[in-house]
């Protein structure tokens, strides 16, 4: 029986994984980063039953990387693809970690006393990172990465303090890339998704105020694993912010800078972040502003009810128009239309939340080439027919699941997930019969 | 065992998580003077493959026997734990956990030295515990590669094909006539226009003509015994009552859409009419209406059904969109446009290109609908447009939720499985198994599991068949070891634990007393903590093994 | 460097401080100056609302006469800049306007090609004169004071046609500023527009917002504010009483053409820059400024 691919190890890929192992069948589940775990991980609770995110797929992603049938390759890409449903001939190029697999046992120390500092991309930019590191402290596989381009030894033949102090000598500078090649019977596409990056939306100085964050560097800095702790110390002075607005559709849902469609999850992920902010700070004063409230899953709109009347998060109508810094507090005015009332009205708060939209990867455009598959005029992943088939593309035996095709929250892709894994064990069934 | 067991003991620091307010160190030297603790060492992170390989070799070094892990939550890592005890030789049940993470040290940061013996405290106690641990044998049973699907609308047609397709049998039972379930009264689907007849014709021709699936219409579940792998299952047919023996169980039961009678003047006026009816008057090409008003949210979002029905608002757009192109003028009066995604946002866009208008309408204050003598009236406060507004539609079409069927209440009571506040059928968990039921075999998928369109359920329904052929491509599954048992001697016959049993898991054996089915035990409890006779022993929670626990957290240190 | 200088209605007619300032300091900075012949009414902005054909012609006019002189255009008003800007980006887009255009235009001899080099003031002195040039030639450098730029709608909006600085954060005339020795600073109402275009119809709600704006460049602690365009000075320098008695409160903020204080900065008087005829209280700034 051959196995099947999939590519991506978030959670969508996890679970398409995991469904594939427990029955038997054999699973190589490719991931571009040091860790699997994706967005899901560096979120700090999930919508709408605030289970802490990583506490519910810690479990997952060390039961992939115990599983006999699953191989997980970190810092690996798919780089081509022949064949047919039933016949893939893939090859991966797995890139040099710099650190031996076998032996590094994830303790830290390299990290400790590399002098090289980085933003870290798990932190969303917020906090650091070495050149030598572990990607957070739950990944899989718990093996330290180098970056190559901002470590001494690589960019000038400096420092190798890495190797001096590594307990067990698993710091090999030599390692080298490699190609593997794979024959396999189905191809599940789980990429996921890239936040929106607000800069190019002027009018709200993204980039340019302090206090205006995006909806992930929120999570990280409201997570006890993020860069403060989980206190709500906002970026231009650490004083913790008691007045905090977020705005909805920001890039998307606009004819002008960024997408037109709805992004789904946005507004729960708001309102989430809202009762985040309430339980932290339970005399912090919230506003969600709003063009359409997107309640319309399970759980939702019971959600959104209680934000309001037990926690008194405000929602307004209204998309604002612009936001202005107090060059002496950092604090931000926001100009908005109340629509509801038809009054033009300002406000002022110490922290500014843009709820972004969710984007296509930009690496989806290399990959659907590899793959033979198409995307849409966004760039996301094209499904055949939405409605019968709502995870095959239009190449038989390459599959995609989650926000790789369209955002959506994570009850959809699990269950896309499966979807593929059923799908994918079709055709080994298929080809079992000989048919 | 002749002497006492050597135990270990594991304490992590989980990184700052504990060790910032723990002094674990100090934690380590007191759990070694704990009776019967042969070996104690700290981890950084326990979980890691390092902190396991140290379990295994202090296990082997030192001949542990009961192991005892103070760390987080058994909830996530209990079975990591188990299972490296199980790779070194050690029966899984002689393993137990302290959480000395979400119970102690997150929540009582800001007194690390009270902290630090309420740590000492939950460790004693779970040695206490661990000296008094045994093995357990986890019953192993055979899974009947068949499944019983509920439901033979899209999602039960779907489910069933790709279950068939892996190999496995599968009998859709369907109280209607036909199948098709709901999705035969509709016209054209959203977003690419198709007709339905389109969808539904190929499910229902390769359904029938399907080998492995066996279908019975105008048939109803009665009765529902056993467990994964081997439920019993009841069912009225048009011939008569047939006992069906299959592993798993699907249930596609859909929804149903709401008709509020007396709702803007629903089943007064022949002008009013639900989505749903609309569909079909579109369908035989009977709709001639010159000015056609649509409000959403008409019944739902309320007090009555507090939630929001998800494909209303798109159904709506997809129907104005066919209206407006016959030169009607349609107006849309909604709360919140619900046209989520990439497929609806272009619907949305492709209908006010068209000339659709939506016109907000705020929750506190809903249209009125009166019957004027020369024809529907509607007015409204609209924010869009910042005044009141007067329409005068020929045809006012109310965009109703879709509600739990009227028989979900006795199929979740025959299941045993629970539904949510809405009546809609309950998951095991909202996010990472949203198509399972927390009882072993069952699974859900399609409208019965909450509204949502077509792709989405047939997307949910190829869910469930990856879900339900694990079990049955196994052939055979373990369960846990934890589970009650009763004591033949001590039984008095009453049933009371039968009846207290949330998963049937009791039965009453030939002699009249009370009997454990180990495979669908869950081993929650309550039969141990009712029995009159104190005859239940619940293996893995003796009475001996708590009342050491709390004798031990009594002690003064 | 040669430009033709297009001067626009309003700098001709009452600004006179802004041409004496540019004539003033322009040849110092080695830009030499071409009059243009035959210039008429850049058809300002709004006039495309009442009259799309006719604010066409009239634009385009005097596109025609710069292209015929052979030189870069060089605009002194927002308002003319952005005129000539949506002239160029719509007969651009539209052949079969530029025919009509043409036509008219032939009555006079004239052909607009829409090749022109179109460049504002401020532009022209921080893309290239440049800020060596410009530091090289100070005197006076004006340290120790804090000015805040006004740029004006105009010159940064609408983004879709192109403007000579950012529209959302425009830094240009705050760098001038500062290549003049003195600080510049952000503040959150950089961007309010000075509501000129609103006079004729509604001259209230103009000084009331000009107000708002004055009273928070003084409540930011600037020294005074600096602008590019005969619009925006008219409202805040010339109207300045006006706005005062309204409001019945001290504004008393000194208002000034870049090209004045540039002047002041490089040793030229006060005489010959204009900022006599300034109507906002300039004199105790210009004592500490001092110099000539």
């Amino acid at each position: 029986m051959k196995p099947v691919l999939v590519i991506g190890g978030g959670i969508a890929g996890i679970q398409a994984s995991l469904d594939l192992a427990d029955r038997g069948t054999k699973v190589h589940l490719i991931e571009k980063t040091p860790s699997i775990g994706g967005v899901m991980a560096q979120l700090d609770k999930t919508f709408p039953t605030m289970d802490c995110s990583i506490c519910i797929l810690a479990p997952k992603m060390i039961e992939c990387y115990r599983h006999p049938n699953i191989t997980i390759h970190s810092e690996s890409e798919v780089v081509n693809l022949e064949g047919a449903v039933g016949d893939f001939r893939v090859k991966i190029l797995e890139h040099p970690r710099s650190v031996d697999a076998k032996k590094c046992t994830g303790c830290g120390l390299c990290s400790e006393k590399c002098p090289v500092k980085r933003p870290s991309s798990f932190q969303a930019g917020l906090g650091q990172r070495k050149a030598i590191y572990l990607a957070f402290p739950q990944a899989v596989p718990l093996i330290a990465t180098i970056d190559r381009d901002a470590c001494l030894w690589f960019t000038k033949g400096l420092c190798r303090t890495c190797e001096k102090v590594c307990p067990s000598k698993a710091v090999d500078y030599e390692q080298k890339e490699n190609l593997i090649e794979l024959n396999v019977s189905s191809v599940i596409t789980a990429t996921g998704f890239e936040q929106y990056n607000p800069k190019d939306i002027g009018e709200y100085g993204y980039g340019r105020y302090k206090n205006v964050l995006t909806a992930l560097e929120f999570e990280r800095l409201v997570c006890a694993s993020g860069p403060t702790g989980g206190v709500l110390s906002r970026p231009s002075d650490g004083k913790v912010s008691h007045n905090t607005a977020f705005i909805q559709c920001v890039g998307s849902r606009t004819q002008t800078v960024g997408y037109s469609y709805c992004s789904a999850f946005c507004c729960m992920y708001a309102t989430k972040e809202a009762v985040l902010i309430k339980e932290h700070e339970p005399s912090s004063h919230v506003t969600i502003f709003y063009m359409d409230l997107k309640t319309f899953g399970k759980g939702f709109q019971g959600f959104v009810d209680r934000a309001q009347s037990h926690w008194g998060v405000q929602y307004i109508r209204g998309r604002p128009g612009e936001i202005r810094e107090d060059p002496v507090t950092k604090n931000l005015t926001i100009l908005y239309e109340n629509t509801e009332i038809g009054k033009v009205e300002r406000i002022e708060v110490d922290m500014v939340i843009l709820c972004t939209a969710a984007v296509p990867h930009r690496e989806n455009k290399e990959l659907a080439q590899v793959l033979g598959v198409e995307l849409d005029e966004y760039g996301f992943f094209e499904v055949g027919d939405p409605v019968s088939s709502p995870v095959e593309t239009g190449k038989p035996g390459v599959y995609v699941c989650g926000s790789c095709h369209g955002p959506r929250d994570i009850p959809e892709s699990v269950a896309e997930a499966s979807a593929t894994a059923a799908k994918a064990s079709e055709n080994i069934v298929l080809s079992e019969v000989g048919q | 065992m002749t002497s006492a067991p050597r135990i270990g003991v594991f304490v992590c620091r989980c990184g700052i998580n504990i060790a910032a307010y723990v002094d674990v160190p100090a934690v380590v030297e007191y759990a070694k003077t704990l009776p019967g603790v042969t070996y104690a060492e700290e981890n950084m992170y326990t979980c890691s493959s390092d902190g396991l390989n140290k379990i295994k070799e202090a296990i082997k070094k030192y001949g542990l026997e009961r192991i005892v892990v103070a760390s987080c939550t058994p909830r996530t890592h209990e079975p990591l734990f188990q299972a490296t005890c199980e790779e070194s030789g050690v029966n899984k049940y002689l393993f137990e956990m302290a959480n000395i993470r979400d119970q102690c040290s997150w929540v009582h940061q800001k007194e690390p030295e009270k902290a630090t013996e309420k740590a000492k405290d939950l460790i004693r106690m779970a040695v206490a515990k661990a000296a008094l641990l045994e093995s357990g044998d986890e019953p192993e049973i055979d899974v009947t590669p068949s499944t019983l699907v509920i439901g033979g609308g899209v999602s039960g047609m779907r489910a069933a094909l790709s279950i068939a397709d892996q190999g496995f049998n599968v009998t859709i039972v369907e109280k209607e006539s036909t199948l098709g379930g709901k999705l035969r009264g509709f016209d054209s689907l959203f977003p690419h226009k198709q007709k339905a007849s389109e969808v539904l014709m190929p499910l229902i021709t390769r359904v029938s003509t399907h080998p492995r699936i066996r279908v019975l219409t105008k048939s109803t579940v009665k009765s529902v015994y056993g467990f994964l792998g081997n439920f019993d299952i009841g069912v009225e047919t048009r011939q008569g009552v047939e006992v069906l023996k299959v592993g798993t169980i699907i249930v596609a039961v859909g929804a149903d859409i709401l008709k509020p009678k007396g709702l803007y003047l629903y089943g007064e006026d022949p002008r009013v009419v639900t989505q749903s009816e609309l569909e079909q008057l579109l369908h035989k090409g009977e709709v001639d209406a010159k000015i056609v008003v649509m409000i959403q949210c008409a019944g739902s979002r309320n007090e009555e059904h507090p939630y929001c029905s998800r494909i209303c608002c798109n159904e709506a757009v997809k129907n104005a969109i066919n209206i407006t192109e016959k030169e009607s003028d349609v107006y849309i009066l909604y709360r919140d446009l619900q046209t989520y995604g990439i497929h609806y946002s272009r619907l949305e866009q492709e209908a006010k290109r068209k000339g659709v208008k939506f016109l907000k309408y705020q929750a506190e204050r809903p249209p009125l609908v009166t019957s004027e003598p020369d024809g529907l009236k509607v007015s409204l406060y609209s924010p869009t447009v910042n005044e009141a507004v007067e329409l005068r539609p020929d045809m006012l079409v109310l965009s109703t939720p879709l509600v739990p069927v009227a028989d979900a209440k006795e199929l979740s009571q025959l299941l045993k499985v629970p539904l949510d506040s809405n009546g809609f059928f309950m998951e095991a968990h909202v996010k990472l198994r949203p198509i399972d039921f927390a009882t072993d075999g069952i699974f859900i998928c399609g409208t019965a599991h909450s509204p949502k369109d077509i792709g989405e359920s047939v997307a949910q329904a190829l869910g469930v068949a990856s879900r339900a052929s694990i079990p049955m491509a196994k052939k055979r599954v373990r369960t846990a070891a934890i589970m009650s048992q009763v004591d033949q001697t001590r039984c008095s016959g009453c049933g009371t634990c039968l009846d207290v049993c949330p998963y049937n898991a009791l039965k009453k054996n030939d002699k009249g007393l009370a009997e454990t089915i180990a495979a669908v035990c869950k081993g929650c409890g309550v039969c141990g903590a009712t029995c009159p006779e104190k005859a239940i022993t619940m293996h893995h929670f003796t009475d001996a093994q708590i009342e050491a626990q709390g004798l031990a957290a009594l002690e003064e240190d | 460097m040669k430009y033709a200088l297009y001067l626009g209605c309003t700098v001709q007619t009452e600004q006179y401080g802004y041409e004496a300032s540019v004539r003033a300091t322009m040849p110092r900075l080695d830009v030499e100056l071409v009059g243009m012949v035959g210039v008429s009414c850049c058809g300002f902005p709004p006039f495309s609302s009442v009259n799309e054909l006719a604010w066409l012609y009239s634009s385009a006019r005097n596109i025609a006469i710069a292209e015929e002189m052979g030189l870069p255009l060089l605009t002194l008003c927002n308002g003319c800049h952005l005129s000539f800007t949506e002239t160029i980006h719509k007969l651009g887009n539209s052949p079969e306007l530029k025919v009509k255009v043409n036509e008219k235009l032939a009555g006079e001899g004239l052909r607009y090609d829409g090749k022109v080099k179109l460049v504002h003031i401020f532009e022209l002195l921080h893309d290239e004169v440049g800020k060596d040039k410009i530091t090289a030639a100070l005197t006076n450098p004006l340290k120790g004071f804090r000015f805040a730029a006004q740029p004006g709608c105009h010159s940064i909006r609408p983004s879709r046609v192109g403007r000579p600085d950012n529209p959302e954060n425009p830094k240009k005339l705050d760098e001038l500023i500062t290549w003049l020795g003195a600080e510049a600073g952000d503040y959150p109402e950089k961007n309010d527009c000075c509501g000129s275009s609103l006079a004729v119809s509604a001259g209230k709600v103009v000084l009331d917002i000009a107000g708002e704006k004055l009273k928070a460049v003084k409540r930011r602690g600037f020294d005074g504010l600096v602008t590019t365009c005969p619009f925006c000075f008219k409202v805040y320098d010339n109207k300045q009483r006006a706005i005062q008695a309204m409001g019945g409160k001290e504004i008393d903020m000194p208002v000034f053409y870049y090209t004045q204080l540039l002047g002041l900065a490089i040793g030229l008087k006060q005489e010959e820059l204009g900022i006599d005829l300034n109507q906002s209280p300039v004199d105790e700034l210009l004592i500490r400024i001092g110099g000539a």
